[in-house]
């Protein structure tokens, strides 16, 4: 008898996920991205709004005696022969002290919730530090990623949630019923699988006023990109009903006399779930890269709003990125996040399904 | 036999063979220290049931186990007087397929599709001597003569899903003698094919064996073929060998209370016979058709079959595979589409839907083949045998239910301390049990079974038997019992119907039917099923 005894199938899944390791860090990395998610603007060190001098390269952060402290480049009052941007150096600066628990303006914390304090910030007003540097505005490159990771996850998280009910739904309806509904159904499904979509979202660029307000681009992206994202997912969830739909255990189901909608809720839909969950996580990472390059494209979000296709924005311009490397920073967290998300799909997708 | 071998020096030994298996949460001790000795041009059966280990022994002497597999220092291995690594996958490779070589159970995924027959012969050949393409064609083209191929020469030319599963073994089996091998393993070497054809192949091993002098390891679960074919036999059970010897003697006097038990198990005789009440389950003229690949000619796969079940009585329809057994019982059971009449307890069905079906399901019921593939992996034991009572509204309350699962579980010769469990915890006879618990615990009138002990052991078979009859005596019940074994079917039912190409080529009282069948194919099957050498 298998050494799994009477475990139920969720502690199974479970007992096989935690054998993973890169699925384990990914876990941890995701409880992290959640922690971020929730308070997010605590953690930043400095309002993600306010500006300091522009291109700002990072600090060193340091440990003395008296606790942390960073060092900041500063102006030498020369320019740069060939470029004329003033040059920057560490050379002399004075010590930038951080401190836990800063009292600082109250700011938002989430939703109706304002706090006064930061987690890890300069104790003297005005004081900066900039782990990843500033950007083009001289704003703090990381404390505009931790907060911008709202945005980008809520779009990812939305856009997921939706496409994987549609696909749901219509995959599993297409294959359940057959026929000519199915036929019907997948010509709808080829058409957006063959839709050109690069070409849709510049024109959407254009398209869309400048005037439009935050609120409703969000909407318009994430609706735009549901309708084409489920198509996909879609076929194969109609390809696997096709498959249970023809599983002896349905047919024994019948032969029981339960019906159309006992066999869909019981026997079909249950042993979609893995699949349909293993996809679900492998979606929000290919939809945080998706926004990502977006931004890059042009089509982000507006101010006062941040995410991190807006944060890569900057990025387009390539004298910038020369002069400046560390504005790529942003990348970082995307490169984070969908490396978590990645990690936990691959290890749940192999979790799922051990027989 | 070459006079360097005599009955003192056999020419396989194993000494103390001990496998461990790794597995999630600890490990399994597959094999326990067994010793075997096969003599030249002899024919060991190795038998025993799903699990014991003998799978796993033979696959030791060929040094094909896999990664999670570990054998133990202390086992030895000698192949004419000279140690055998074992070990050593570069130089078992020199011994496998040279020295010892394997058929395997499953002909259809042991032949590369993409490769013509006579090249994957080829390929064998030169794997092992330096020969050049021609000669080794040619010595392709006599090996395939040697297992009784017609036509050699065009034969080689063929690709694998040209043939029928009794002609890939054959290729199968050419192969294994490519390099002349002196021990050749068959494990289960005919239960993928159908009886007719397993008799023949049987047979071909027999006479290779005799004119070449081979000796050969027959791993199989099949008694009646271990007491034709096999001089010794082995008997493993959990991983040990509990008994052998000559097969005549341990057959006359098995000494070890397995072996006893494990003889016990065959079924024999004649089912009891009972009074015949009115019919329960009526098909005339039943006729399904398939779709066909272009949209020009719709396969037929009944023809007009005409078939009866009395109330009490058990009839069984036997046939070889893809003579349309199942595909009937599911059109009588409604659950595929068929013209013709079909009458459950005197009242038409055949036009009715799913909905016009839903009552009358209750106390028809079916318990398919596959006993892996009809019980839904998501679900517990309970709600699996609950689920007919909820659909039906069986059963006062969920308190009234459970007990009735209860009963239904135990009706079946499964414990009660397994409603929280999952099918895939299950072995294939106990899932054959939950499926006729399932379709028991709604009191059924008529029950159709197709293929309900085909993939498992005697024992398990045995014990099934023994339920069906106990419940067809307590509650009256009437089965329909699809089987390719005729020896299940004499023991368990009344009469017989005969299947073949779609048709019912012949039908009668089981005892009529087998001792004077109208039809050469019935004697076929018959023959197959109880030759006696």
């Amino acid at each position: 008898m298998s050494a799994a005894g009477g475990d139920s199938y969720g502690k199974l899944v479970w007992r096989r996920f935690r054998r993973s390791r890169l699925g384990m860090t990914g876990l941890s990395t995701l409880v992290l991205l959640g922690v971020i998610l929730l308070v997010g603007p605590f953690l930043a060190p400095l309002d993600p709004d306010r500006r300091f001098a522009a291109y700002q390269p990072p600090s060193l952060i340091r440990l003395d005696g008296q606790g942390l402290y960073a060092i900041n480049a500063r102006p030498t009052g020369q320019l740069d022969p060939v470029t004329y941007q003033p040059i920057l150096s560490r050379e002399g600066a004075p010590r930038e002290r951080l401190g836990l628990f800063v009292r600082v303006a109250p700011y938002r914390l989430l939703g109706p919730l304002w706090i006064d304090r930061r987690l890890i910030a300069p104790t003297a007003p005005g004081g900066r530090v900039h782990v990843m540097g500033a950007d083009r505005f001289g704003r703090d490159i990381f404390s505009r990623g931790l907060v911008a990771a709202r945005v980008s996850m809520l779009i990812a998280l939305a856009v997921g949630t939706l496409t994987t009910l549609a696909g749901l739904l219509v995959g599993a309806t297409s294959g359940y019923l057959g026929g000519a509904t199915d036929r019907w159904i997948q010509r709808v499904v080829d058409f957006l699988l063959a839709f050109p979509q690069l070409p849709l979202y510049l024109t959407l660029g254009a398209l869309i006023p400048v005037t439009l307000s935050s609120g409703w681009f969000v909407a318009i992206l994430i609706a735009t990109l549901s309708v084409l994202g489920w198509a996909g997912l879609s076929r194969e969830i109609r390809g696997k009903t096709l498959t249970l739909a023809r599983m002896d255990y349905v047919r024994a189901a019948i032969a029981l006399g339960a019906d159309d909608w006992r066999i869909i809720v019981r026997h079909i839909a249950p042993n979609l779930m893995s699949h349909v969950l293993v996809r679900f996580t492998l979606t929000l990472p290919a939809i945080v890269l998706l926004e990502s390059f977006l931004g890059f494209l042009g089509l982000a979000v507006k101010p006062p709003m941040i995410s991190w296709g807006l944060m890569l924005q900057d990025v387009s311009g390539y004298a910038a990125i020369g002069s400046h490397p560390f504005i790529l920073f942003p990348v970082a967290f995307v490169f984070v996040a969908v490396f978590a998300f990645n990690a936990v799909g691959d290890a749940l997708r192999d979790a799922v399904d051990p027989y | 036999m070459p006079s360097t071998h005599t009955e003192s020096a056999p020419l396989l030994s194993a000494r103390d063979i001990r496998v461990t298996f790794q597995v999630e949460g600890g490990s399994i001790e597959a094999v326990r220290g067994v010793d075997l000795d096969i003599r030249a041009g002899e024919m060991l059966a190795l038998v025993g049931e799903s699990g014991s280990g003998k799978s796993v022994t033979a696959r030791v002497l060929m040094g094909l186990l896999g990664r999670n597999a570990r054998v133990s220092q202390e086992t030895r291995v000698w192949l004419d007087g000279r140690p055998l690594a074992i070990g050593d996958e570069r130089r078992m490779r020199t011994v496998r397929g040279s020295d010892i070589a394997m058929v395997f159970q499953e002909p259809i995924s042991s032949l590369n599709p993409i490769y013509r027959v006579g090249d994957q012969i080829v390929e064998a050949i030169k794997a092992h001597q330096r020969v050049d393409r021609a000669a080794a064609l040619a010595r392709a083209e006599d090996l395939l003569g040697q297992v009784r191929l017609p036509d050699p020469v065009a034969m080689l030319r063929r690709y694998p899903h040209e043939l029928s599963g009794g002609q890939r073994q054959r290729v199968m089996i050419a192969m294994a003698l490519a390099n002349n091998p002196r021990l050749l393993i068959a494990d289960e070497p005919t239960t993928a094919l159908d009886v007719s054809v397993q008799a023949e192949i049987l047979k071909l091993i027999r006479a290779l064996q005799v004119e070449q002098g081979i000796a050969v390891l027959l791993i199989t679960h099949d008694l009646t073929v271990v007491r034709h074919y096999a001089d010794r036999v082995a008997v493993m059970q959990h991983g040990a060998l509990v008994e052998q010897g000559e097969t005549a003697a341990l057959f006359a006097a098995p000494q070890h209370p397995y072996t006893r038990q494990l003889l016990a198990a065959e079924p024999t005789g004649f089912a009891a016979p009972v009074e015949p009440g009115p019919p329960v389950l009526e098909g005339r003229a039943v006729r399904i058709t398939y779709p066909g690949r272009t949209r020009a000619v719709p396969v037929v796969a009944v023809h007009g079959a005409d078939i009866m079940v009395r109330r009490g009585e058990a009839v069984g329809i036997v046939g070889e595979s893809g003579s349309g057994k199942t595909t009937l019982a599911l059109a009588l059971t409604r659950l595929i589409e068929s013209t013709g009449t079909i009458e459950f307890e005197g009242a038409p069905i055949d036009g009715l839907d799913r909905r016009g079906m839903r009552p009358l399901r209750p106390r028809l019921q079916i318990v398919l083949q596959d006993p892996f593939a009809s019980l839904n992996p998501r679900m517990s034991v309970r709600a699996l045998v609950e689920e007919g009572l909820i659909v039906h509204r069986i059963g006062v309350d969920a308190a009234d239910r459970l007990a009735r699962v209860r009963a239904a579980l135990v009706a079946a010769g499964l414990p009660t301390d397994i409603l929280n469990r999952f099918p895939h915890e299950f072995s294939g006879g106990q899932r054959q049990r939950l499926s006729i618990a399932r379709a028991i615990a709604l009191e059924p009138d008529m029950l159709v079974l197709d293929e309900p002990t085909s993939a498992l052991d005697l024992s398990v078979q045995a014990q099934i038997l023994a339920t069906l009859k106990t419940l067809q005596a307590e509650r009256g019940l009437s089965y329909l019992f699809i089987s390719h074994d005729l020896r299940v079917v004499r023991a368990l039912c009344q009469r017989i119907v005969v299947m073949r190409h779609g048709e019912i080529v012949e039908a009668g009282p089981t005892r009529e039917v087998l001792e004077r069948p109208s039809q050469d194919y019935t004697a076929r099957l018959i023959a197959a099923a109880f030759e006696i050498q």
